[in-house]
């Protein structure tokens, strides 16, 4: 649904971080649609407050897509000359990243890991062979590092490039995805595919849930969490009552996020502070452990908190 | 840097004032446009002092209607309120130089009375912090712009939960207090304003000033259910309490006497904890009752379930396919009816809310639930609030104007609970003056969708059928900001209006704070 079907509600404020954290309604769904709806125009800074963490989208009664209006909004940014100096950088990356060819064979489940995981040998063995008590998997061995941050940034990425990064995905009965914001855009360039987040899998896996106690904080990642929400609401619900873990949960049932970005630099002051986020998801005390879906909020987190952050395949005792 | 031109969306340009209607006069805010006179001295002086005033058309673009979405204006400039010294600068200022300021909390009236038509827009949302806890007491501390939602969630980390709020929760706790709000337990704890127990209040004039039951009595009383009239609440003090989930009962009755009957006996008795009517139509009434606690509950079946005369959901299905199986003309009905309910029901019960068959969070869940199922970029929510002894008529009478003008409809009635020693704070407000004991009220809502459009006018004419029906009964209206100007005096008469009115000249002189509301 476009954002011209906001009849301003409210309710994707209440669960903004942004606002949450600095209270300006101008830098939320509401205030960018309801500005836009009357003027046509908007600052580019308030659009770069968000991080894309997806809350607001599954509570938003209109259906609108608030990531792609979002994401639309800064590809303006960019496109009009916004920090021209850190996108030309980016895009740079992005121009930069290798595509190998690689043999996809049919019938087999793609795992497209984040880059930190696949850097971590020892974690990637964990989690391709968690994965491979499920699905009969094969690795892609490609970085998406570029790719996400162009998306978080408001880089068009050229169709070559999509292109090439698309290929091997084509074909594949299910593909894993291990970073949120990708998810989102894939779903939305190969609709007929099959896709689903690396943290719901991994949280249905008996050898990771019969170890989470009930003083652990499981951190689910936002932004897969609210892109497959439907799916992944009733899992996660079961997760917790189950094992008695708390989740980053509101009282919406949205995940909290740890507000994390690829692209730091170009969000800017009024972006979510991670810290503030951290306090939040802790406010119920009685955390022994901090348990995340994602490489990049676990190396976030492992900063912020003096508490054992562990990365969920971590959690399997293989 | 702005981000160019997009495609424009669907408000017209040029804002229309809110008794631009044409052909069925807008009997409610009939707020004339403000024009600008010493605009940019007042803005210069704000700004010598530090204050931002946002000017730009987006800014202000953002508050151009409020959730009604029938009236449209524009504010000269647009003030995100800080503190409380902010504030009373902004009413010194405005009152020397004759600036309408109307203060916005979630926006989400009805019928324009959060809209600038002019002058300066102060929205309170920035003052969203939770300021103390007492425990012991069970009582809290909060700023003006506080939103429902976010009290909720601050209060829970102690296992604590507000008592009443509308069911609504991006609206605002001034912007309540200053209305009423009513909830499903507002039969048992009274209206949200009855939970406030101080408030600090910027006056028109800029003084900061604490009232309370014992402090500044009368500005506590005029404040209270006042609709911004008296003051801007900058912070208030509320009774909370600790935080329950919600055991939820429905029954379901042809009768819309039948199910009042009900539900004014199970409030008269206290015997539940939540207590409301939701219809479709006239044709499916359900009556919800909650409780929270297993013993409330447990009594509730042993002594109250029998004697209702509402019956279970089956049972209802069998009765409903009894009166439509023999009337094929009225199938499509059914079809709206049983796809409805489908589709809401599961949502006020969602399974992810649920634990060992309790509801938790309600408020969460029934904002969600009101937004999904309602929410239409023109909120028609006519209402009326009377005594016990005239609620049915009241209500049988709005629904034949429902039946008259749209197919697809909903009720929403609930009693409040009056507070005796409240009286004065009820005077020109939701609660009707003959109404003892309890006052009930009743919001009738066309379903619209978009696939049939009404006009504005039609909207309008509808809104006014109902409204007239207060005037015709000496009712009031259940969210008062509904009825304004003209209806109030209809309604509730001279001698009370022009009392409060002379309020109103001798506290705000200029007459700027929330103008053309009220008075
Ligand atoms: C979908 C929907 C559902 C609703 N459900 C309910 C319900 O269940 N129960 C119920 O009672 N109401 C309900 N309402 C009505 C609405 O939510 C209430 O009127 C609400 O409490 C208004 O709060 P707000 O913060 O949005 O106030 P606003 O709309 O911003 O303002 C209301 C009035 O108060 C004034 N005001 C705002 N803030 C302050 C302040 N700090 N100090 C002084 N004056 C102020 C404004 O000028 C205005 O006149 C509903 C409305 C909608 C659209
Ligand atoms: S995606 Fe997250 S940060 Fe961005 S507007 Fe939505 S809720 Fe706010
Ligand atoms: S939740 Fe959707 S409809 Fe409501 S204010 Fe936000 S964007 Fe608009």
């Amino acid at each position: 649904m476009p954002y011209n079907r906001c009849h301003g509600c409210g309710l994707c404020t209440l669960v903004c971080p942004a606002w949450q954290q600095h209270g300006d309604v101008r830098e939320t769904p509401k205030g960018l649609a309801r500005a836009l709806q009357y003027d046509g125009k908007v600052i580019a800074e308030q659009a770069f407050a968000c991080v894309l963490c997806g809350a607001c989208e599954p509570v938003c009664p209109q259906q609108i897509d608030l990531i792609a209006f979002m994401t639309n909004l800064r590809r303006r940014a960019v496109r009009a000359g916004y920090r021209p100096e850190i996108i030309k950088q980016l895009r740079h990356d992005l121009a930069a990243t290798q595509f190998p060819q690689q043999e996809i064979q049919p019938d087999k489940t793609l795992f497209l890991p984040s880059d930190p995981l696949r850097r971590d040998e020892f974690r990637m063995r964990k989690v391709t062979s968690l994965l491979s008590t499920q699905f009969d998997l094969q690795v892609l061995d490609q970085e998406i590092g570029a790719v996400s941050a162009a998306l978080e940034a408001g880089i068009d990425v050229p169709l070559t490039v999509l292109n090439y990064f698309l290929a091997p995905l084509r074909d594949a009965p299910l593909v894993i995805v291990d970073d949120g914001l990708l998810l989102d855009h894939l779903r939305i360039w190969l609709p007929q595919q099959k896709f689903s987040g690396l943290g719901i899998i991994l949280s249905k896996l008996r050898q990771i849930h019969a170890w989470l106690k009930p003083t652990d904080l499981y951190v689910i990642e936002s932004r897969a969490f609210h892109n497959q929400y439907r799916q992944a609401l009733p899992h996660y619900h079961q997760l917790q009552q189950r094992t008695e873990c708390k989740l980053n949960w509101d009282l919406q049932r949205l995940a909290i996020p740890t507000a994390r970005t690829f692209t730091p630099q170009v969000h800017t002051g009024h972006s979510p502070d991670p810290l503030t986020q951290l306090r939040w998801m802790l406010r119920f005390g009685d955390v022994a452990r901090i348990v995340v879906e994602d490489m990049h909020d676990h190396a976030l987190l492992s900063t912020l908190t003096q508490k054992p952050v562990i990365y969920v395949a971590e959690l399997a005792q293989i | 840097m702005e981000i160019p031109v997009i495609e424009k969306g669907q408000l017209p340009p040029c804002p229309v004032a809110a008794d631009a209607l044409q052909g069925i006069p807008r009997q409610q805010t009939n707020a004339g446009l403000w024009h600008g006179e010493n605009w940019r001295s007042f803005v210069g002086e704000l700004q010598a002092a530090g204050i931002e005033v946002r000017e730009d058309r987006g800014s202000r673009g953002i508050y151009v209607t409020d959730a009604g979405g029938l009236a449209h204006g524009l504010p000269h400039g647009v003030m995100l309120a800080q503190d409380a010294q902010q504030v009373a600068m902004l009413m010194m200022k405005a009152q020397h130089y004759r600036i309408p300021v109307t203060t916005r909390g979630g926006g989400l009236t009805t019928e324009g009375e959060a809209v600038a038509y002019g002058g300066m827009l102060l929205d309170m949302t920035g003052m969203c912090h939770l300021l103390s806890v007492d425990k012991k007491a069970l009582t809290a501390r909060v700023q003006g712009g506080m939103l429902w939602h976010r009290l909720a969630e601050l209060l829970r980390i102690d296992g604590l939960d507000y008592i009443s709020a509308p069911l609504n929760l991006a609206s605002s706790v001034g912007g309540t207090l200053g209305v009423g709000g009513i909830d499903v337990n507002s039969a048992r704890y009274g209206c949200s304003a009855d939970q406030a127990l101080a408030l600090q209040v910027v006056t028109p004039t800029g003084d900061i000033v604490e009232c309370s039951d014992d402090q500044n009595v009368e500005l506590f009383q005029r404040v209270l259910l006042g609709y911004g009239q008296f003051g801007i609440i900058t912070e208030a003090t509320l009774k909370i309490r600790n935080y329950t989930p919600m055991r939820m009962h429905y029954f379901f009755y042809h009768s819309l006497r039948a199910a009042i009957d009900d539900l004014m006996m199970l409030d008269q008795r206290g015997v539940c904890d939540y207590t409301g009517i939701l219809t479709l139509m006239d044709k499916a009434i359900t009556l919800l009752v909650g409780f929270d606690t297993p013993e409330r509950e447990q009594d509730f079946r042993h002594i109250m379930i029998s004697r209702l005369r509402g019956c279970r959901e089956k049972k209802f299905a069998l009765r409903l396919l009894g009166y439509y199986l023999p009337r094929p003309w009225r199938w499509r009905q059914l079809r709206f009816l049983l796809r409805w309910k489908q589709a809401l029901f599961p949502d006020l019960l969602p399974a992810h809310h649920m634990q060992k068959g309790v509801l938790h969070d309600r408020s969460a869940v029934f904002s969600r639930a009101v937004w999904k199922h309602w929410g239409h970029k023109h909120m028609v929510i006519p209402d009326l609030a009377a005594s016990k002894e005239k609620f049915i008529t009241a209500v049988e009478r709005g629904n034949a104007v429902c039946k008259k003008y749209f197919p697809y409809y909903t009720l929403y009635c609930v009693g409040i609970k009056l507070r005796p020693e409240h009286q004065p704070h009820y005077e020109l407000s939701a609660i009707p003056p003959d109404a003892t004991g309890w006052s009930y009220g009743c919001e009738f809502e066309p379903i619209l969708d978009d696939e049939r459009h009404y006009s504005r006018d039609y909207l309008q004419s509808f809104k006014n059928a109902i409204y007239d029906i207060g005037v015709d009964m000496g009712t009031s209206y259940y969210r008062f900001g509904g009825m304004m100007k003209a209806y109030i005096r209809r309604a509730l008469g001279d001698a009370v209006v022009d009392k409060h009115l002379a309020w109103k000249r001798a506290a705000d002189p200029a007459m700027i704070l929330n103008r053309d509301v009220i008075f």
